[in-house]
């Protein structure tokens, strides 16, 4: 397509949305919103998975010894069950270390006492066996207990697929709103501009030729709502960040400019999206009627 | 030019508006379509680009069989041609120079031809001094002047009116086909429907006169009505 004739549809895209600046505004503030809730989804799903996969190394059980155990003969034991993969005996010194760097807390100077047991953290074959080993674990004297972070992973890993879901189904429900409200919007301009439709059509304008600046008035709606939704988005993490970090230092989360970068760039291209193919749905008719 | 051989045309609602109609007309040629109204002159001309499709027989331009080309082909074959309607169809919100260069925009012509060829057809219908002006600011007369000069901006070889001087007054619609002929003079094959007597009879040109959907009379240098 030649630079000018890109200019000449940019023009009349402009145009269009000038015609009714209302409905372009809420059309944009209302992808703004719809992404924004779905971008909040996501990274929602995102700190969730964080928390699970923090809380358990997948098929790892962790056996706490008795204070007078002998830690030896307990890992002689454990190493004897094939399904065993590797032991390692993690002292109460280091324990309290471990947990101390987990939490951000300077653990060793703040107690008089270190409450941690000895440790072995033990990795299977087969996550898969993990109850089953546990089990057996339990049996082996000198064992306090056995356990594996099945009852919290398990919450976690509750709580994210009900987030998913809640996401998903808001997700689509959002969408579907944004497709309709951006569709509207742009019909509202297809229609005022019907006659030069029909003008365009008979001086031998092609169905594409006639098709863009009503598909370019709806991804000005997405990629401007898309930028409005990564900005207060960025803003709102940025604060959440901040405020988890003063006060509950201990939850991880999932941070980095790159994720920015990827969110903005997702935003975007289901701003676009949206803009082009509810544009698409609203130009079709009035193309086919021609 | 334009041949039609036996073309019906009968629209969804049932209304027959072609009759087995047969007509040829040749390239340069200046041919008023004539009949009262309802007797199918727009239709006729709606048929040539593609606005409706003939229910049976065939229609070609310049070589094209109008109803079996293919969707994508339909912009070429109006390119290739020009459409006055009585209404005018200009765009309100374009000055006169940007409704005329509207044609040259789709075709993606470069801005240098653009201008040139808005300033030849603007003087054609000497109307090259209102280039800035919008639409509601012109006359009836000026407005269809507008129309004739986008139009013909694309130097087609054929011309199409549909009633271009119904909404004027006697003098004006007179202006307007003496620019049309001078237009025609220039080699453009143009068709004309029309059911102005005053004009058709004053231009002694090819008349072909319509009756419920069909040719009834087909004369070389004809007047409105023959008496006949």
């Amino acid at each position: 397509m030649a630079l000018e004739t890109l200019g000449f549809l940019s023009q009349e895209t402009w145009t269009g949305a000038k015609r009714h600046p209302l409905m372009s505004i809420a059309s944009t503030v209302n992808v703004g919103v719809s992404l924004a809730i779905l971008a909040v989804g996501a990274l929602a799903i995102l700190n969730v998975n964080r928390v699970a996969d923090h809380l358990l190394e997948k098929g790892q059980i962790g056996v706490f010894l008795k204070d007078d155990a002998d830690a030896r003969a307990v890992e002689s034991r454990l190493l004897a069950d094939e399904r065993v993969e590797t032991s390692e005996f993690v002292p109460k010194s280091e324990g309290l270390r471990r947990m101390g760097e987990m939490y951000r807390l300077p653990l060793e100077g703040l107690l008089t006492r270190n409450p941690i047991p000895d440790k072995m953290v033990v990795t299977l074959r087969r996550p898969e066996q993990i109850a089953d080993v546990t089990r057996a674990i339990q049996g082996i004297p000198g064992v306090e207990k056995a356990i594996y972070g099945s009852v919290a992973q398990d919450r976690v890993v509750a709580a994210n697929k009900a987030l998913k879901w809640a996401t998903i189904i808001v997700g689509v429900l959002l969408v579907a709103g944004t497709f309709l409200i951006i569709q509207s919007t742009v019909r509202l301009t297809v229609h005022a501009r019907r006659h030069e439709i029909r003008i365009m059509q008979l001086v031998g304008a092609t169905n594409w030729f006639v098709r863009v600046p009503f598909v370019l008035e709806g991804v000005l709606y997405g990629v401007s709502g898309a930028a409005l939704a990564a900005l207060a988005v960025q803003i709102a993490y940025f604060w959440v960040q901040d405020y988890v970090q003063r006060h509950l230092s201990f939850m991880p989360m999932v941070h980095g400019s790159g994720l920015f970068v990827v969110m903005t760039l997702a935003l975007i291209a289901a701003g676009c999206a949206f803009g082009a193919a509810s544009s698409l749905i609203s130009i079709q008719r009035y193309l086919r009627e021609a | 030019m334009i041949k039609y051989e036996n073309v019906s045309l009968q629209y969804p609602n049932g209304t027959r508006a072609i009759n087995n109609l047969d007509l040829h007309i040749g390239k340069g040629e200046f041919v008023f379509i004539v009949g009262p109204t309802g007797t199918g002159k727009s239709s006729l001309l709606k048929m040539l680009y593609r606005e409706v499709l003939p229910t049976s027989g065939k229609v070609v331009v310049a070589g094209r069989d109008v109803a079996r080309l293919p969707g994508r082909q339909v912009p070429l074959l109006r390119r290739t041609m020009g459409v006055i309607f009585q209404d005018y169809r200009l765009l309100p919100e374009k000055t006169v120079a940007e409704n005329v260069a509207f044609t040259l925009e789709v075709l993606g012509t470069s801005r240098r031809t653009k201008v040139r060829k808005v300033r030849i057809a603007l003087e054609l219908v000497d109307l090259w001094h209102k280039a800035h002006c919008m639409p509601e600011e012109l006359s009836g007369g000026e407005q269809q002047r507008i129309c004739i000069a986008r139009a013909l901006v694309n130097s087609p070889p054929l011309l199409l009116a549909d009633e271009p001087t119904g909404n004027l007054d006697p003098s004006t619609s007179l202006d307007i086909v003496k620019l049309l002929e001078a237009i025609n003079r220039r080699g453009t094959t143009v068709v004309m429907a029309t059911h102005n007597q005053r004009i058709v009879d004053s231009m002694q040109k090819r008349v072909v006169a319509l009756a419920n959907g069909t040719v009834v009379r087909d004369v070389a240098r004809g007047v409105y009505d023959d008496g006949s």
